[in-house]
């Protein structure tokens, strides 16, 4: 099963579009859009009503925030959360469970009176549960030259909690940590990147959670929004998460070697 | 018995009826019982319409097995599969970026894809995929990232076993994909389809019919209609979305 979200802030405006059937063209007429929002330790669940036409659910930005995560369930679906009081995200149903291809909805990014950008955007609930470090390049999705630079960290975690973690700026060449950020589980996190960080050795980690990291450039009201694969994308072979977790244990290393 | 039934259906005659009577099809055939070899995805850059494609990439190698005299191999295709260049990129510790406009094109105004493959002279019994990034740009504005989404070649690192055409391929015409997505107020929009398949490919896309042969690209003009539906005999077909409004773009995969 799939979540999806999206972002709010002052500039830019966003939409997320729900498709109502996956790839390989099968419709689950009867699924409907949830909301869910962590609020004082339990999850609160409501049904959106949203545009909708036969084949999508729009979810403009009156209607979100950067709490919120949505998913397509049948109101009977809910029931499963109720079972544990609302402490714990549930595998809804599996209609949004794909393969090879994921269940994605379109994430549009709009610059008020300008560029759009998108991109095909889910968060798997095999990741919610997990904890972890993301370890994602800056310099491959971002532009020095740009008028902004920001990266959203989304994070969903299952239990309801707004908990506080490290985002780390570092320096894989000269071994240092070049800011730190707090960022928080279960929202969509923005920073906004100096520049000067922006360099093939520099790259952005977090110390306890997992999350998608989304890169948003602007230049000239153009916009380029995309997000970076974590690192085991890379490596096909068994080795995938032996090489990953060396890697981000040094990066452990250069943190734990700083006082920040 | 069936430890030797997963065997055969594994073997590459396996596969072979597999992919063609659409049995738990393999969506790419990579055997990953081998070891160091470079796969890579294919990306569709382009000159055309005044494009600039920009690609952004990391050295495999060096950032995961600290093989800093590894070198990166880019190879250039036009939309007919003909090769067109082929550059060594060498001393990338981390990532680099490459722009591909007419003039490194030697004044191509086309489109096509390219491979990028890792080369290494040391063994470190793994493989690699290599779907980084790329960022179309048209007319000088600020490009329009997206990542690689699919598998089509792979090269040991020695370079002396380059396979194209790794994607599944079955035998009936039948495999739909719709891209997730409503086009609903835009000016028009382009879909570029590469044929990750060893033999040539049949698909419609929006009921409209078109052939591809193996590694060939094209650009589909779907102009304002709202959905994208393919129907092809390739497994994963699977386009990089354009969408134009005014002076502004959007890419990504579909």
């Amino acid at each position: 099963m799939n979540f999806f979200f999206s972002f709010k802030n002052n500039f830019i405006q966003s939409r997320l579009t729900i498709p109502r059937f996956n790839n390989s063209g099968q419709y689950q007429n009867s699924l409907k859009v949830f909301e869910a929002k962590a609020d004082s330790n339990l999850w609160k669940i409501n049904e959106i009503n949203c545009d909708f036409n036969e084949n999508f659910y729009f979810i403009d930005e009156s209607l979100t925030n950067n709490d919120s995560i949505f998913f397509l369930a049948k109101e009977e679906n809910i029931e499963l959360i109720k079972k544990n009081n609302y402490s714990k995200l549930v595998c809804f149903n599996n209609f949004t469970s794909t393969h090879p291809v994921e269940y994605r909805s379109n994430l549009k990014v709009t610059v008020f009176g300008g560029g759009f950008s998108s991109y095909q955007s889910d968060y798997p609930f095999s990741m919610i549960g997990k904890k972890g470090s993301i370890l994602s390049p800056l310099s491959n999705l971002l532009n020095k030259k740009s008028d902004k630079n920001i990266i959203l960290i989304k994070n969903i975690y299952e239990e309801p909690i707004h908990e506080a973690f490290n985002l780390y700026f570092v320096d894989l060449i000269a071994k240092k940590v070049l800011r730190k950020d707090k960022i928080l589980t279960n929202f969509t996190n923005e920073i906004i990147v100096d520049p000067g960080l922006i360099e093939p050795n520099i790259y952005i980690f977090t110390d306890k959670y997992l999350g998608i990291p989304i890169y948003l450039s602007i230049k000239s009201n153009h916009i380029s929004f995309e997000h970076t694969h974590p690192p085991h994308h890379y490596i096909l072979s068994n080795d995938k998460f032996k090489k990953v977790s060396e890697i981000k244990k040094e990066v452990h290393e250069i943190i734990n070697s700083q006082s920040i | 018995m069936k430890s030797l039934i997963r065997n055969l259906f594994n073997t590459k005659i396996g596969v072979f009826f597999r992919n063609f009577f659409e049995v738990r099809p393999k969506y790419f055939l990579l055997d990953f019982n081998d070891s160091n070899l470079s796969v890579s995805d294919a990306f569709f850059w382009r000159t055309d319409s005044n494009y600039k494609t920009l690609f952004k990439f990391t050295n495999l190698l060096n950032f995961f097995y600290k093989d800093k005299e590894s070198k990166i191999e880019i190879v250039f295709y036009d939309k007919n599969n003909k090769l067109l260049k082929k550059i060594v990129k060498e001393k990338i510790l981390f990532s680099d970026q490459l722009l591909i406009d007419k003039f490194f094109l030697e004044g191509i105004e086309d489109y096509g894809v390219f491979y990028i493959f890792h080369k290494s002279e040391k063994l470190h019994n793994s493989i690699i995929r290599n779907s980084c990034y790329l960022g179309y740009s048209q007319n000088n504005n600020l490009p329009s990232f997206v990542h690689g989404n699919v598998c089509a070649s792979s090269n040991n690192f020695a370079g002396s076993n380059l396979k194209f055409g790794i994607g599944g391929k079955s035998f009936f015409k039948n495999q739909k994909y719709i891209v997730q997505n409503n086009f609903y107020n835009y000016d028009r929009t382009e879909l570029l389809i590469h044929n990750p398949c060893a033999k040539k490919i049949t698909f419609l896309i929006n009921d409209v019919n078109f052939e591809l042969n193996s590694g060939c690209s094209k650009i589909v003009d779907i102009a304002t209609k709202k959905m994208a539906i393919i129907v092809s005999n390739c497994y994963l077909l699977r386009p990089i979305v354009i969408n134009y409004k005014s002076d502004f773009i959007d890419a990504y995969h579909g």
